[in-house]
C-alpha cells in the first residue's frame, strides 16, 4: 500500500460516529437522588505535546490476522525524572520484509512539562519483528524501568534500561524465541524473591503460508481466531543473574493453550502476591492465583470469571483490575467483541465474582463498540474509579455489511457514580473522545504533571493520540511512586489502602493491564472533598504493610519500602536510583 | 462431468465471521453456526422462519431470537397505499435486488439503499417488508428494524415483538420492556412473550418483575420445554442468593436438555456459591466439553468454508496445483457430501494434468462413499 493510500485509509477511518447517537449512546441524565458528578472532559493534546507517531500495519490484500491486531503503547518513566515517558510499538511488514520509511518503535521522552521529544535513536532503540505490545518493569532491580516488546513471529525482545540507553539483552537473558505470536506481556514477582519474572501471553498458531481467506456475508474479512489453535503462555522465571528460565509447566500452567490477548497482573485476592487474569479470545478467561512461591492455580471457572453471563466463552480483548464499587475488593473488567458487553466481574465474598455490566449501566453502550484497551482510573479525582475503553473493529470493511458498525470507533468513557454504577460519558466529554480510530492499546498516566490522569491510545493503521484530562476535578490528589527494597523494585503487586472522600480506597501497582500496553506504575488517588489522603498503608508484595500516616494532598511522594515518603515534583530532576 | 465453472461446492459458513456471543436462536448454542449457503438465501427471502444468518450478535448471550420476518407475521399489517406489485418499475427493482441477494448471498450497502428507497415509496408493502427486514437482520441493523416498524402506521403485536427484540439486541432493555409489558399482560401464557419480557426486565435490573412474568407463565414454559426461560429463572434465583432453587431449576433444565450449557453454568455457579467445589467443577466440565465440541465443529466448518472459496478461485484461475493442495487438505475434514464434490475436483484435476490412474482412483474413492443424499 502506498503512503498516500495509507493516509487516505486512515482518513477514511477517522470519521465521527454520529449515527451511534441513535443507539442509546447519549448521556444519561442523573436520576433523582443520583449524586451530582463532574463533567468529564478530555482534549486531544497530541499535537500540543509534540506527538506525531503513526502505526504501520502493512495491510495486505490477504488480510493476514496479525495486521489488524496491534499496536500497544507503554507509559513509564524511562529516566527517573518522575515524568512519564512513552514507548509506542510499531508493526511493519507481517511477512518479514523491510519496514517502510519512518516505521519503527518510538521512544518519546517527556521534557517535564508534558511535551515529548523523539529520543528513539539517542536511547539506542532499533526495531525488529512485527511489533505487537510492550510491558514495563525493572527486572534487574537497578532502578531503571526495562521493557519487553512482543511480536508476531520472531522478534520479541527484552530491552534493558541503563539510564540513558536501552540494550537488547534478549539473547544474554536466555530468552529463546520460538517465533509464536506473542500478544500482551507483564512483569510480576512470582515467588516474592525481589526480582521480576515475566509472563508472556500468546495468541494463535498462525502461519502466513497456511492462512485462509475468510468471508462474512460474502465479504472478505480477517479470519476468526476460532479456526486457529491457541498457544500456551510462557512464564519466564528471573534467575537473579540476568537470565530467565521458562517454568510454565512447573508453575502449573501445564501448557494450557488458550487464545490469550491480554493479561492483568495484581494482587487480586490480597494475599500478598501478584495474580494473573488472562483475557482470552473465544476461549474461557483464566484467573491464575499465585501461591507466592512460584506456583499458580487456575480458578477462573469456579470463581465466576471464566465466562460471560450465560456461560459463554466470549472475545476477551483486554483486562484490568480495580475496585469498581469501592468495597475494598478488586474487581475485573474485560472488553469484548462488538455486540458483547464490556464485562465487569464484581468480587463478592469468598473471591466469587458476578458479571454485572448491565446492572451497573454500561451494557448498552458497550455493545455498540468492539473494545480492546481498558483502564480503570479516577478521571475526576472524586475517589472512585472511572472506566475508559479503547474501541475499534477488527474488519476494515465492516461498514459494508453490518448495520451502523464502523472500523474506526470512538472510545468509551464511563463515569463512576460513586457506588459502582456508571454513566456513559463519552458524548460531551471533549474533543479527544470524538476521534474515531481503530483503537487498540491504551495506557494512562499523569503526562503533564498536573495531578490528573491523561491517556494515550494507539490505533491500528492510525496515529497515537494523547487524551489530556481537562476535567474540573472534584478534589485534590495524592500521587505515589513506590519502590521496593525486599519487594521487587517496581513494587508490582503492591496495594495501597487509604481513606479519602469519606471512603476507603484501594489501588495497586499493576504488572500488566489493558491490551498490549503498560500504564504508568505510579498510583494517583483522587481525594474528592478531603484535603489529605488519610491512614495510608502500603502492602508490599511479600513484605507486609507499611503505614504512612496521612499525606497532604496536591503532592507526589516517592516511597521507598521501609522509608518515609519524600515529596517530589514530576519532571524537575532525576531521582537517583 | 465437470462443468466449466468447476464442481459445485456446498460452501458452508459463508455467513460466519469472527463469530461471538449473541445466540440469536436463544440458548441452543453459544455462537452462530456456520450455515449452508442455500439456508442463508432462504432466510434472506423470508421463505422460511429459520434463524437469521448474522455473524455476531449484539445482545446478552441468552438474547431472544430475532427470527426473520415472514408473510404470516405481517398479516395484520395494513396494506400498503400502493403495493410494489402495482408499480412495474418498483417491482422490477425489487426483483433485481432479490436476484442480487440470491447471487451474492448477502445484501450489501447498495442493496440496502435500494430496499430503503423502495420502502420510502411503498411503505408497508408486505413482500418488500419481508425482504427489507431480513436484510436488516442479516446486517444486524437493529436500529434499522426499529425504524421500519416505527414507520408502520398500525403495527401488529408481532411487529411490536420484533421491535422489542431489536431493542434487546441494542441493549435498550427499558425500551423493550415498555413495549412488551402490555403484550405479555394480554397473553401471559405465551412462552415467547413471557421469555422476552422477562429477559428485558432481568437485564433492566427489574428482577422481581422478571420473576413475576416467568412464574405466571411457568406451566406453559415447562410444557414448552423452554430451556431459555427456565434458565433465566434459575439465574434470578442465583442472583437472589436462592442457591437451592437455582440448582433445582437449572438441574431440571440439564436433565431435559443435557447440551444446554447456560443451565450447566448456572448450576456450576450455584454449587460454587454453596461451597460444593467438586459439584461445581463437574458442571463446569460439562460447559467446557460442550464449548469444545461446538468450537471444533465450528472451526472445521469455517476452515472448509474458507478452503472451498479458495478452491473455487484456484479452479477458476486454472491454478491446478493450488487446487490439488486444497482438495488434499479438505478431504480429511469433509463429510461425505463434500467429499463427493472434492473427488469431482480431484478427478478433473488429474484428468487435466494427464494422470488417468489417479483420476480413476479418485472415481473409485467417490464410488465407495455413501450417496450424497444419504450423507449426513
Amino acid at each position: 500500500m502506498s503512503a498516500a493510500a495509507a493516509a487516505a485509509r486512515r482518513a477514511l477511518f477517522a470519521v465521527a460516529l454520529a449515527p451511534l447517537a441513535g443507539l442509546g449512546c447519549t448521556p444519561r441524565p442523573p436520576a433523582e437522588g443520583e449524586p451530582a458528578t463532574t463533567q468529564l472532559r478530555f482534549v486531544d493534546g497530541t499535537l500540543d505535546a509534540g506527538i506525531a507517531v503513526a502505526h504501520h500495519p502493512g495491510y495486505t490484500q490477504e488480510r493476514y490476522a496479525p495486521e489488524i491486531m496491534g499496536p500497544g503503547v507503554a507509559v513509564f518513566d524511562a529516566n527517573r525524572d518522575g515524568a512519564p515517558d512513552i514507548y509506542a510499538v510499531d508493526s511493519g511488514d507481517v511477512a518479514g520484509g523491510p519496514r517502510p520509511d519512518g516505521a519503527g518503535d518510538v521512544l518519546l521522552i517527556n521534557d517535564g512539562t508534558g511535551r515529548f521529544l523523539d529520543r528513539t535513536a539517542e536511547w539506542g532503540l532499533t526495531s525488529r519483528g512485527y511489533g505487537m505490545g510492550v510491558a514495563a518493569g525493572d527486572y534487574d532491580g537497578d532502578g531503571w524501568t526495562d521493557l519487553f516488546v512482543t511480536t508476531y513471529g520472531p522478534g520479541s525482545r527484552l530491552l534493558r534500561n541503563t539510564g540513558s540507553r536501552f540494550e537488547d539483552v534478549t539473547d544474554q537473558a536466555g530468552i529463546a524465541d520460538d517465533g509464536a505470536w506473542s500478544s500482551s506481556a507483564g512483569f510480576l514477582d512470582i515467588e516474592n524473591d525481589g526480582d521480576l519474572d515475566l509472563w508472556i501471553a500468546r495468541y494463535t498458531a498462525y502461519d502466513l503460508d497456511e492462512a485462509l481467506r475468510c468471508y462474512a456475508n460474502a465479504v472478505h474479512v480477517y479470519c476468526t481466531p476460532e479456526i486457529y489453535v491457541g498457544v500456551p503462555s510462557r512464564l519466564l522465571r528471573n534467575d537473579g543473574d540476568g537470565t530467565f528460565t521458562d517454568i510454565a509447566v512447573e508453575a502449573g500452567l501445564g501448557g494450557v493453550a488458550q487464545r490469550s490477548l491480554a493479561l492483568a497482573i495484581g494482587d487480586i485476592d490480597q494475599d500478598g502476591d501478584a495474580d494473573v487474569y488472562l483475557a482470552n479470545d473465544l476461549d474461557r478467561n483464566e484467573l491464575w492465583l499465585s501461591d507466592g512461591a512460584g506456583g499458580f492455580l487456575e480458578v477462573g471457572r469456579i470463581k465466576g470469571v471464566a465466562f460471560g453471563n450465560g456461560g459463554l466463552e466470549q472475545a476477551g480483548m483486554g483486562a484490568d483490575i480495580g475496585d469498581v464499587d469501592g468495597d475494598g475488593r478488586f474487581d475485573l473488567v474485560v472488553p469484548n467483541f462488538q455486540g458483547e458487553t464490556t464485562n465487569i466481574y464484581r468480587q463478592g465474598d469468598g473471591l466469587l465474582f458476578t458479571e454485572v455490566s448491565d446492572r451497573v449501566g454500561i451494557g448498552a453502550a458497550a455493545r455498540t463498540r468492539l473494545g480492546f484497551g481498558v483502564d480503570l482510573f479516577d478521571a475526576d479525582a472524586d475517589g472512585d474509579e472511572d472506566l475508559l475503553v479503547a474501541n475499534g473493529h477488527l474488519y476494515d470493511n465492516v461498514a459494508s455489511f453490518m448495520g451502523d458498525v464502523t472500523f474506526g470507533q470512538t472510545n468509551s468513557l464511563y463515569q463512576n457514580l460513586g457506588d459502582g454504577t456508571f454513566r456513559y460519558a463519552t458524548v460531551g466529554a471533549g474533543p479527544a473522545l470524538e476521534v474515531a480510530q481503530a483503537s487498540r492499546g491504551l495506557a494512562t498516566g499523569d503526562l503533564d504533571g498536573d495531578g490528573d490522569i491523561d491517556y494515550i491510545v494507539a490505533s491500528n493503521g492510525g496515529t497515537l493520540q494523547l487524551g489530556r484530562n481537562e476535567t474540573e476535578p472534584a478534589g485534590g490528589f495524592v500521587g505515589l511512586w513506590l519502590e521496593g527494597r525486599t519487594a521487587n523494585r517496581s513494587a508490582i503487586g503492591a496495594r495501597v489502602e487509604a481513606r479519602a472522600a469519606g471512603r476507603t480506597v484501594i489501588r495497586h501497582v499493576a504488572g500488566a493491564s489493558s491490551y498490549l500496553s503498560a500504564s504508568d506504575a505510579r498510583v494517583l488517588i483522587g481525594l474528592g472533598d478531603s484535603g489529605d489522603l488519610e491512614e495510608v498503608t502500603v502492602h508490599w508484595p511479600g513484605g507486609g504493610p507499611q503505614p504512612l500516616g496521612d499525606l497532604a494532598g496536591g503532592r507526589w511522594y516517592h516511597v521507598v519500602q521501609g522509608e518515609a515518603p519524600v515529596p517530589f515534583e514530576p519532571g524537575r530532576a532525576t531521582v537517583a536510583p | 462431468m465437470i462443468s466449466a465453472r468447476g464442481p459445485r461446492l456446498p460452501v458452508r459458513g459463508g455467513g460466519r465471521a469472527h463469530g461471538r456471543a449473541g445466540v440469536l436462536g436463544g440458548w441452543d448454542g453459544r455462537r452462530h453456526r456456520p450455515r449452508a449457503a442455500h439456508a442463508l438465501l432462504v432466510a434472506l427471502l423470508g421463505l422460511s422462519a429459520i434463524g437469521c444468518a448474522a455473524s455476531s450478535g449484539s445482545s446478552p448471550p441468552n438474547a431472544p431470537a430475532t427470527a426473520p420476518a415472514t408473510a404470516a407475521a405481517t398479516a395484520s399489517a395494513p396494506p400498503a397505499a400502493q403495493p410494489v406489485s402495482a408499480d412495474p418499475t418498483a417491482a422490477a427493482s425489487l426483483a433485481a435486488v432479490r436476484d442480487a441477494i440470491l447471487a451474492s448471498g448477502t445484501c450489501d450497502t447498495r442493496c440496502l439503499d435500494a430496499l430503503r428507497a423502495l420502502w420510502a415509496a411503498h411503505p408497508g408493502d408486505p413482500d418488500l417488508r419481508v425482504t427489507l427486514t431480513n436484510a436488516l437482520i442479516q446486517r444486524q441493523d437493529w436500529s434499522g428494524i426499529e425504524a421500519v416498524i416505527r414507520s408502520l402506521p398500525n403495527p401488529s403485536d408481532a411487529d411490536r415483538l420484533l421491535m422489542a427484540k431489536a431493542m434487546i439486541k441494542l441493549g435498550r432493555f427499558d425500551d423493550a420492556a415498555a413495549i412488551l409489558q402490555p403484550l405479555v399482560d394480554a397473553r401471559p401464557d405465551d412462552p415467547d412473550l413471557a421469555y422476552n419480557a422477562a429477559f428485558a426486565d432481568y437485564y433492566g435490573n427489574r428482577h422481581d418483575q422478571a420473576s413475576a412474568v416467568l412464574d405466571r407463565a411457568w406451566a406453559a414454559l415447562v410444557a414448552a420445554r423452554d430451556a431459555n426461560a427456565q434458565t433465566l429463572r434459575a439465574m434470578i434465583h442465583l442472583d437472589g442468593g436462592e442457591l437451592d432453587q437455582a440448582a433445582a431449576v437449572a438441574g431440571a433444565v440439564v436433565d431435559q436438555s443435557p447440551e444446554f450449557f447456560p443451565a450447566w453454568d448456572v448450576l456450576g455457579r450455584a454449587r460454587a456459591a454453596a461451597g460444593d467445589e467438586a459439584g461445581a467443577n463437574e458442571a463446569f466440565d460439562r460447559v467446557a466439553a460442550i464449548h469444545a465440541a461446538t468450537s471444533e465443529r465450528d472451526a472445521r466448518q469455517l476452515r472448509l468454508s474458507a478452503q472451498a472459496t479458495a478452491l473455487q478461485a484456484a479452479w477458476r484461475d486454472r491454478d491446478l496445483a493450488g487446487a490439488e493442495r486444497l482438495v488434499d487438505a479438505m478431504l480429511p475434514e469433509a463429510d461425505a457430501a463434500l467429499k463427493h464434490q472434492l473427488y469431482e475436483y480431484a478427478v478433473a484435476i488429474y484428468d487435466a494434468t494427464g494422470r488417468p490412474a489417479e483420476a480413476a482412483a479418485a472415481r473409485d474413492a467417490a464410488a465407495r462413499l455413501p450417496l450424497a443424499e444419504e450423507a449426513p
